[in-house]
């Protein structure tokens, strides 16, 4: 999972946004002469917005303009760098159990194959991925899964409450701080090969086998009957030009 | 409810409108303006002199007073930039996703289920699509509902119409939605 901080940018702007509006209000003050009707200071609306003392003019002011150069280029830099979206980062945590033969230490990412197997068998699921975040005492879960068509979604979400996080939080011994999980959606997917149920060969001219295995009502003899050797009927037999059949 | 709590480091499975494009067009704007500063004020402190393409500024500045019409030209400026900077920002805008109620079980600690706004117009599509008498369908979020653009092959599209409206919505009601969200079928 991806993503930028929209909350940050709304942040980022509401401050330009800021600092329009003030220029723009310091604009009209020094402009209509409000300041000075209220007794504060304020520029002579017909000085320069912008002005240099003589001494400013040299290389003062090259300075300046250097320095603010390089402020607005990091400071360009840095909101764009921060539009790149970056991955939510997991975290790999160790289990460890100590048994009276030994210990045994198990870490997340064997954990996630273990819940994504899980995930799997529920019925409707297609696929799944598992991230860990937070830490070992406070452990945190994001679980993408994908469901087909033909699935019930409700008893998809119930399975994974009742059966897969459980299991976790038992393996963990700690309960879970926070549990993501993402849903797709998927079109329902044709059977694979070994799920469909194949009927076996049924030779010519024999009844149908039994299903289930049982051997009844399979044919004495798997191979087809004879239909040219032996006995044939008078009127395939193969005839003399006067019409008699021969031997 | 499958919202966010408070005091985790997983992030938010629904997210709202980046506002991407504002900031990226500002933090250029921003980068071409200190580029170019950075230029005049180089080139002014090796030569003594601006640079060619900046020569028109010698002198500007004094000419640029609080009442001539550089001044209102730049208050012009400065009133769009905040105008650009707040629309953004108090535009609505649709959540990526659609929150669900969570699994019926033993639940410790937060939840929050999820499903993106593109998973959930394809399910409700191909179920449509598969109903008799829909030609094509096409789902879209707008807002709190699903609306449901469908071309039939009846000759009554106001029969469809119901048959759909009300299989679609008890469809989208057996996901579970956090918040209601009603599907809208529009036949043609």
């Amino acid at each position: 999972m991806r993503g930028t901080s929209a909350a940050a940018n709304r942040t980022r702007l509401a401050f330009i946004a800021l600092l329009a509006l003030l220029a723009a209000a310091v604009f009209l003050i020094v402009r209509f002469g409000w300041a000075k009707s209220w007794g504060w200071w304020q520029p002579d609306p017909s000085s320069p917005v912008v002005t240099f003392t003589r001494d400013w003019r040299g290389d003062r002011a090259s300075w300046i303009l250097l320095g603010v150069g390089v402020l607005l280029i990091i400071w360009g830099l840095w909101w764009l760098l921060r539009q790149i979206p970056h991955s939510v980062g997991t975290s790999t945590y160790g289990l460890s159990h100590d048994g009276d033969g030994g210990s045994s230490s198990v870490t997340t990412d064997a954990l996630s194959k273990a819940v994504v197997a899980d995930l799997e068998q529920i019925h409707g699921v297609t696929s799944a991925g598992v991230k860990f975040l937070g830490a070992r005492t406070s452990p945190e879960l994001l679980v993408e899964i994908e469901i087909d068509d033909r699935a019930e979604p409700r008893a998809v979400l119930d399975a994974v409450e009742t059966d897969v996080l459980p299991d976790l939080e038992r393996c963990l011994g700690h309960e879970l701080t926070h549990a993501g999980i993402k849903v797709y959606t998927t079109a329902a997917s044709r059977p694979s090969v070994d799920q469909m149920e194949i009927a076996p060969a049924q030779p010519v001219g024999s009844e149908s086998p039994a299903q289930g295995g049982s051997t009844e009502g399979l044919p004495d003899h798997p191979m087809p009957r004879p239909t040219f050797l032996g006995g044939r009927d008078d009127a395939a037999r193969p005839r003399t030009s006067a019409g008699a059949p021969l031997s | 409810m499958s919202k966010r709590g408070s005091g985790h480091h997983a992030p938010d499975l629904v997210r709202r409108p980046g506002r991407i494009v504002p900031v990226v067009v500002v933090a250029t704007i921003l980068l071409l303006a200190g580029i170019a500063a950075v230029l005049i004020g180089a080139t002014r402190l090796a030569t003594g002199t601006l640079p060619s393409w900046a020569s028109f500024l010698s002198g500007q500045y004094r000419s640029a007073t609080w009442d001539s019409v550089w001044g209102w030209v730049g208050f012009g400026i400065a009133c769009l930039v905040a105008l650009l900077c707040l629309i953004p920002i108090f535009t609505r805008g649709d959540r990526s996703g659609l929150h669900l109620e969570p699994g019926q079980g033993p639940r410790h600690g937060d939840r929050e289920v999820v499903i993106d706004n593109s998973d959930l117009a394809g399910w409700v599509e191909r179920w449509l699509d598969a109903e008799d008498g829909v030609q094509s369908v096409h789902v879209r979020r707008e807002g709190r509902r699903l609306v449901a653009r469908v071309s039939g092959t009846v000759s009554d599209p106001q029969v469809l119409h119901s048959r759909l409206d009300e299989q679609a919505n008890q469809r989208v009601k057996a996901l579970g939605p956090a918040d209601p969200m009603t599907v809208k079928v529009k036949v043609s």
